[in-house]
């Protein structure tokens, strides 16, 4: 008895700062989540993904309006231009004399409060050592999955604003899949227009490059006509309504899903090729699924393992089947 | 702040109501370089829009500026000024984005080795289907990871634009 009672005032303190820890690291999640919304910063940062990597330049400002100004350049391999103006994301491809225009592209959901605490219940946070990315002592905050449907996630987090320095996503092998690293970086300082300014969209306009335009079309319609019942655990839909997309004629019906921190879409549209059976692909920590349910074509990603957007696909049904099963 | 940032922002979707905007406007002529900043994103947004002037609701003092820009006239060809009706063959859409990103695809290089979705949890088999084993993306299907990526809490999370995948390439991969 005795003996139990040494092991509980051995065990307590150990629970608390294990408590303590995890409530200083669900705190830095918050304030990184806040970081892209309150915090100017310009510098260059390393991409890799698979085998692959790739260096590109970022300059990102936010006014005191809600705005978000920000220019995204690739410095090796062909030469790439975003700019996004709050929504509105504007890709120039001077290899290929193209410009990619989408109104509506950057529909972000930030992650809110009660999202973190979605967060929780699927991911257990725990905070890690300090660091240094590019010269800034940073804060590393590491998601471990509590089930198998989710990916582990890593951030080192900027001590004073949150913003995140770098970023690591591995699976249950400890396999790093995607990750993200400034090497230069200045945070804060005012708007500087030259740093957002367009290099391609004077001489774009002067030598005609074609302009291609995907929106979403008006009145994004609450009802896709389809439904997910049994979805995986922790996952809710974010949204719903029919889109036009690059490259498609017609309107497909897209659906959004999170658990608050991984999304998946399921992509819609009618008909299918004959030949077309199932398919899965991965890029990074993408899945892709495609598959043909009741004359459609479905196509489910996420930055999820396989499985879970296989789920999502084996939980999808027309509305109207529904329906008549409930009949 | 927080609301007065809310107030500005209502004007800024032209959903404040007269006494407000006032307000808004007021707080922004006090805000010095905030007004800078303000006019400027408008300015490039207007810039990356060309034609879309008529349907973004800007002040009187912003088109006006807009219109003394020289960059801002150019955009307005005849080609850009039909958003909706734009159609493209679905071949050269796509090949336009294979350009933007999401490309390492086409290459075989990918450390992520091919997912056994035999191993997944029992549990989870609600209906037996062969196993099917993941391939590295062939770029068939970039045009859906562009649309998904827009809409990822994790993009937004990792704080740097949501778009790093997408301006992410591998030369390899043309």
């Amino acid at each position: 008895m005795k003996f139990c009672w040494l092991l509980v005032l051995i065990l307590l303190p150990g629970a608390a700062v294990a408590e303590e820890n995890s409530r200083e690291a669900l705190a830095m999640l918050e304030k990184m989540a806040e970081a892209s919304r309150k915090v100017n910063y310009s510098g260059t940062f390393m991409f890799q993904h698979g085998g692959q990597s790739e260096t590109s330049r970022i300059a990102h400002f936010v006014n005191p309006a809600g705005g978000v100004l920000e220019r995204l350049e690739t410095l090796d391999g062909p030469a790439r231009e975003v700019i996004r103006t709050n929504d509105q994301v504007t890709c120039y491809l001077p290899g290929s004399k193209v410009v990619l225009v989408d109104p509506r592209g950057s529909r972000q959901f930030p992650i809110r409060v009660e999202q973190i605490q979605e967060i929780v219940q699927h991911y257990r946070v725990v905070k890690g050592d300090m660091d240094r990315v590019a010269g800034h002592e940073c804060q590393w905050v590491a998601l471990h999955p509590k089930d198998a449907l989710r990916y582990t996630r890593r951030f080192c987090a900027e001590v004073g604003t949150g913003l995140p320095l770098r970023a690591r996503t591995s699976n249950e092998k400890n396999e790093i899949l995607e990750s993200f690293a400034f090497s230069t970086l200045t945070i804060g300082g005012s708007f500087r227009r030259e740093l957002v300014q367009s290099k391609y969209a004077l001489v774009s306009t002067k030598q005609n490059w074609r302009v291609d335009r995907s929106a979403l079309t008006a009145g994004d319609s609450g009802d896709s006509g389809w439904i997910v019942s049994n979805q995986p655990a922790g996952f809710r839909k974010l949204m719903e309504l029919r889109r036009s997309m690059v490259g498609k004629k017609g309107t497909v019906s897209h659906l959004v899903f999170s658990d608050g921190l991984a999304a998946v879409s399921i992509f819609i549209e009618p008909g299918a090729a004959p030949d077309k059976k199932q398919i899965l692909r991965h890029q990074g920590a993408v899945h892709i699924y495609s598959r043909v349910i009741s004359g459609h074509t479905v196509t489910v990603l996420g930055e999820t393992p396989a499985e879970t957007v296989m789920r999502f696909a084996r939980a999808l049904e027309p509305r109207t089947t529904t329906a008549v099963q409930q009949r | 702040m927080e609301n007065a940032m809310e107030k500005i922002s209502a004007l800024m979707d032209g959903e404040a109501a007269a006494q407000e905007a006032h307000q808004a406007m007021l707080r922004l002529k006090d805000a010095g370089d905030a007004r800078e900043t303000w006019a400027a994103y408008h300015l490039i947004g207007d810039v990356m829009r060309g034609d879309a002037l008529p349907t973004f609701d800007v002040s009187q003092r912003v088109a006006a500026a807009v219109a003394d820009e020289p960059t801002v006239m150019a955009p307005r060809s005849s080609r850009a000024s039909k958003p909706m009706t734009y159609a493209l063959s679905a071949a050269a859409s796509v090949s336009a984005i294979a350009v933007v990103g999401w490309m390492a695809f086409s290459t075989a290089t990918f450390t992520n080795p091919p997912v056994d979705v035999a191993r997944a949890p029992a549990a989870a088999v609600t209906q037996p289907e062969a196993p099917l084993v993941s391939s590295p993306s062939d770029g068939q299907m970039n045009e859906y990871l562009l649309a998904h990526q827009g809409v990822s809490p994790s993009t937004s999370l990792q704080g740097v634009a949501p778009y790093i995948r997408t301006i992410s390439t591998a030369s390899a991969g043309r």
